[in-house]
């Protein structure tokens, strides 16, 4: 029998309600070189040349555990302790949502409570939820936050936020009647505009979003920006990586309202790019307009301790409409990693790491400045990435690079024309000194 | 048996408005508190905003469910309850006092009019 639920039938009847002629009509919007095509297989094979020759196709992807990573740029290829993925693999965890009836499985909710405590205490807030898709998903979200809290419907957005989130929010925000203002950083820097974020704020906008660490590695206290927002009744939101806060002062002690980003840092593989971990934090005032999921402890009849969602008033189930997102699940198994990641390394050996990440990552700034095939390396302070600009462009150091195995960093100019010779480097607490030594010796072998 | 007050007037929405001038305060009746169950959270419209009639202008949330306020007047909201954020079970403690909501200064009391009076309403929650 066929699993297939539709019938042939079935199908051409949606495709004539659609005006679509084939099914391919309803992808005709992806881009065709992002569609993998055909797959091109003989007729007939066995399982074993089938097996085999897909195995010889995925060859051709490259990954981290093959190659030295020295790329960033949002997703950081950090150390996870065996136990972390050996942990998440019980049956018993290993589901991607918070499951239906979620109240039955008091496990899942203990161990998302705890990730919402761990993650709200590093980001300095009173609130975290249970996870959100991904970094871009929890800018959006949090923007959303500030316009109906404030009820106001301008966002001024600083420029060093990683472009993928800026776009994101912009697509996303297109058609809502929301003017978003961005304020790129001053020619030729790499830290924020901070000062142009001040200069520009006023009782029309809902909120400022600042990047900490903001996109080209910079770092920088932002309170005065948070100062600012506040006296013009908007909101501060804070766009970081979390690891950072093992060590720099969270966002949240320095006047953020809203601390969001990508949380992948914090114990999620690379994974080739997803699915990742997007964080929202909060002060407690704004609980009641967040988005997602939300464990609250409570006691059972017999007044044990238990958990359980809370403040579903919040949520599409509930309030249809009138919710505040339409996003009603978590990336809960993402969100459990983190959760055995922060546990294994405890506040002490998330400081290690991040003290690890900018002591190397300072030894390879030093090392690239003045080598051979560097223009300059700017200076500014940063957390565990920084910018070069490199004699030749970007992108053919970075092949030279990847030739001998290592993946360099980020080309800049794929987002800037101006900046073809600037590649964005990161450096994690996995990377060794002989890595670092090897990668300045590449480099400076090209010439 | 719900507490209906003679001298206010009522809306289908189970609002309740007191009508001194032109000013209206309103609050939910008594019907709609008992319904509710215990109130846990109160959303109410900024004053200056401008409301109308029986358009939501605020939300009330009990451990039961969530529920849109309407507005029974059109007008500016001249003051609100604050100390209603802060202790929103004073609605069910006392809905017709320290539970009122908003002061409205109404724009078209004639919107008055189409409200119920105290028998009317009590034949409504009644029938329901």
């Amino acid at each position: 029998m066929s699993y297939v639920p539709h019938s042939p039938a079935e199908r051409q009847a949606m495709l004539d309600a659609l005006g679509a002629r084939a099914l391919d009509d309803l992808f005709a919007h992806v881009p065709a070189e992002v569609k993998c095509g055909p797959l091109r297989l003989p007729q007939g094979l066995g399982e074993m040349e089938l097996a085999a020759e897909m195995a010889r196709r995925a060859r051709q992807n490259r990954s981290t555990e093959e190659l030295v990573c020295f790329l960033g740029a949002g997703a950081y290829d950090h150390f996870i302790p065996a136990v972390v993925e050996q942990l998440v693999l019980r049956g018993e965890l290993f589901t991607a949502y918070t499951p239906y009836q979620p109240e039955i499985s008091q496990g899942i909710l203990q161990l998302i409570y705890e990730y919402q405590t761990m993650m709200a205490s590093l980001c300095g807030c009173e609130v975290a939820n249970a996870s959100l898709y991904d970094g871009a998903t929890a800018l959006l979200e949090a923007c959303a936050v500030a316009l109906r809290h404030t009820g106001r419907n301008r966002l001024l957005l600083d420029g060093a936020i990683h472009p993928h989130y800026l776009e994101t929010v912009q697509t996303l925000l297109r058609f809502q009647d929301v003017e978003v203002r961005v304020v790129p950083p001053q020619p030729g820097e790499f830290r924020s505009n901070l000062k142009g974020l001040v200069e520009r704020v006023a009782e029309q906008d809902a909120a400022i979003a600042v990047a900490y660490p903001n996109f080209y590695g910079a770092i920088e206290d932002f309170s005065r920006v948070a100062d600012e927002a506040h006296k013009a009744g908007a909101l501060l939101m804070a766009v970081s990586n979390p690891f950072a806060f093992g060590m720099l002062q969270p966002a949240g002690s320095l006047g953020a309202d809203l601390v969001c980003g990508e949380a992948q840092a914090l114990g999620v593989p690379l994974q080739f790019g997803g699915p990742y971990l997007g964080y929202l934090a909060c002060t407690k005032n704004l609980v009641r307009r967040i988005p997602g999921r939300l464990v609250g402890q409570t006691v059972d009849v017999k007044g044990r301790r238990c958990f359980t969602l809370t403040l579903q008033a919040r949520e599409q189930h509930i309030r249809r409409e009138k919710a505040t997102s339409n996003i009603c699940t978590n990336s809960a198994l993402c969100a459990v990693l983190s959760h055995f990641y922060m546990s294994c390394l405890g506040r002490g050996g998330l400081r290690r790491a991040a003290e690890l990440c900018v002591l190397k990552t300072d030894l390879l700034r030093r090392k690239l400045r003045g080598a051979k095939g560097v223009a300059t390396v700017p200076e500014y302070p940063v957390f565990n990435e920084f910018v070069i600009e490199t004699v030749e462009p970007a992108a053919t150091v970075l092949e030279h690079l990847l030739q001998a195995g290592i993946l360099g960093g980020l080309d800049l100019g794929r987002y800037d024309q101006a900046r073809a010779h600037q590649i964005l480097v990161a450096v994690t607490e996995k990377r060794t000194e002989n890595e670092i030594e090897r990668y300045v010796e590449v480099l400076q072998g090209m010439a | 048996m719900s507490k209906v007050l003679p001298e206010l007037k009522y809306s289908k929405e189970h609002e309740w408005v007191k009508v001194e001038g032109n000013t209206a305060t309103v609050g939910i009746s008594d019907h709609a508190q008992g319904q509710l169950g215990d109130i846990v959270f109160v959303e109410l419209p900024k004053a200056g905003a401008t409301v109308e009639c029986m358009k939501t202008m605020g939300v009330i949330e009990s451990v039961k469910a969530a529920s849109d306020v309407f507005s029974p007047v059109s007008g500016l909201v001249a003051a609100v309850n604050d100390a209603l954020v802060k202790a929103p079970e004073t609605i069910n403690k006392d809905c017709y006092g320290a539970g009122w909501m908003v002061k409205i200064t109404m724009s078209r009391p004639e919107e008055l009019q189409q409200l119920l009076d105290d028998k009317a309403y009590a034949a409504l929650i009644e029938e329901a």
